[in-house]
């Protein structure tokens, strides 16, 4: 069962990548910072990922907190070289995107969001 | 953190706080109701009115080869001992403070406490998130004084629950563990 769900969530990733090749990497974590599901070319760790995802959430909840935004549902970081998105995916898990710079990124949030509200029903 | 025979890593953490602060309260609505964390049996040690006489302790999975070996303290005073046995090998505390005014002497109390058995290592190797618990008393006291009165700065994660409901408990638990795993697993 484990395996099956597994697959799908992958497909999810696969979809993703598929629609929107400046996606470089993506990954499906939970919210305590552990990997559940990735896709990522061979230079990026999956524990890194992992690890800046749980990084992000930590801050992106302080700031959320702190300046009265309510519950957090995304974290954005623009790099020069691309962009990085961390978006809410239901109560236990979130979805990690790696962008390059060329992307557009209104497109990235729509699909993003469309595959985190699918990973929600799943986790 | 410890490794058990099968390879998997277990990270201890703590519900600390006065005296039927909420403590227990918290960790059996995590355990009765959070989805998506596995978990084994719950084991209190309490006596015959159901207060906590060394521990509560479950264990919970987040993922394949992660566990979190839960435990709470017993609040009341004369368990000392207790609660400092039970913090050995800690990995990370949520610290539960009550919001009634008439246990702000309490609060104090036991936040020193624990700062007196960890020392430098509370916040620095182990990571700290405060629940202000209560807060649905109507008499309860203000956030701000809260802090003023355990004196919290900016670098501690504070969650208003409302442990019997289940209110902020999830994210406070998912606040503890993200930390512990940036502090232990990803350093």
């Amino acid at each position: 069962m484990s395996e099956s769900r597994g697959e799908t969530l992958e497909s999810i990733l696969n979809e993703l990548q598929g629609d929107i090749p400046e996606i470089e990497a993506c990954a499906i974590v939970s919210v305590e910072g552990l990997p559940i599901v990735s896709a990522l070319p061979a230079d990026v760790d999956e524990a890194k990922l992992a690890a800046i995802t749980a990084a992000m959430l930590t801050l992106g909840e302080k700031a959320a907190i702190e300046l009265g935004k309510g519950e957090l549902e995304q974290v954005s970081v623009k790099g020069s070289d691309g962009w990085v998105l961390v978006v809410q995916a239901g109560l236990n898990a979130c979805l990690t995107v790696s962008t390059t710079a060329n992307v557009k990124i209104g497109l990235v949030h729509i699909d993003v969001k469309q595959a985190a509200s699918k990973i929600a029903t799943m986790i | 953190m410890r490794k058990d025979d099968k390879g998997r890593i277990h990270f201890k953490i703590v519900f600390y706080g006065p005296s039927l602060g909420g403590k227990t309260t918290a960790l059996r609505w995590l355990y009765a109701k959070v989805e998506g964390l596995q978990k084994g049996e719950f084991t209190s040690i309490e006596d015959e009115t159901n207060r906590t006489l060394f521990f509560d302790y479950a264990p919970m999975s987040a993922g394949g080869r992660v566990l979190f070996d839960v435990f709470t303290v017993a609040g009341q005073k004369r368990h000392r001992h207790q609660r400092k046995v039970v913090l050995q090998g800690a990995d990370g505390i949520i610290f539960v403070a009550d919001s009634s005014p008439d246990q702000r002497e309490e609060n104090v109390e036991s936040f020193e406490e624990l700062k007196m058995f960890l020392g430098d290592a509370l916040g620095r190797e182990i990571p700290i998130v405060v629940m202000l618990n209560k807060r649905d008393l109507p008499n309860r006291m203000s956030r701000e004084e809260m802090l003023d009165l355990l004196g919290l700065g900016g670098n501690v994660p504070i969650y208003e629950t409302i442990a019997i409901q289940g209110v902020g408990v999830k994210r406070a638990f998912q606040a503890i563990s993200r930390e512990v795993i940036l502090k232990r697993l990803y350093k």
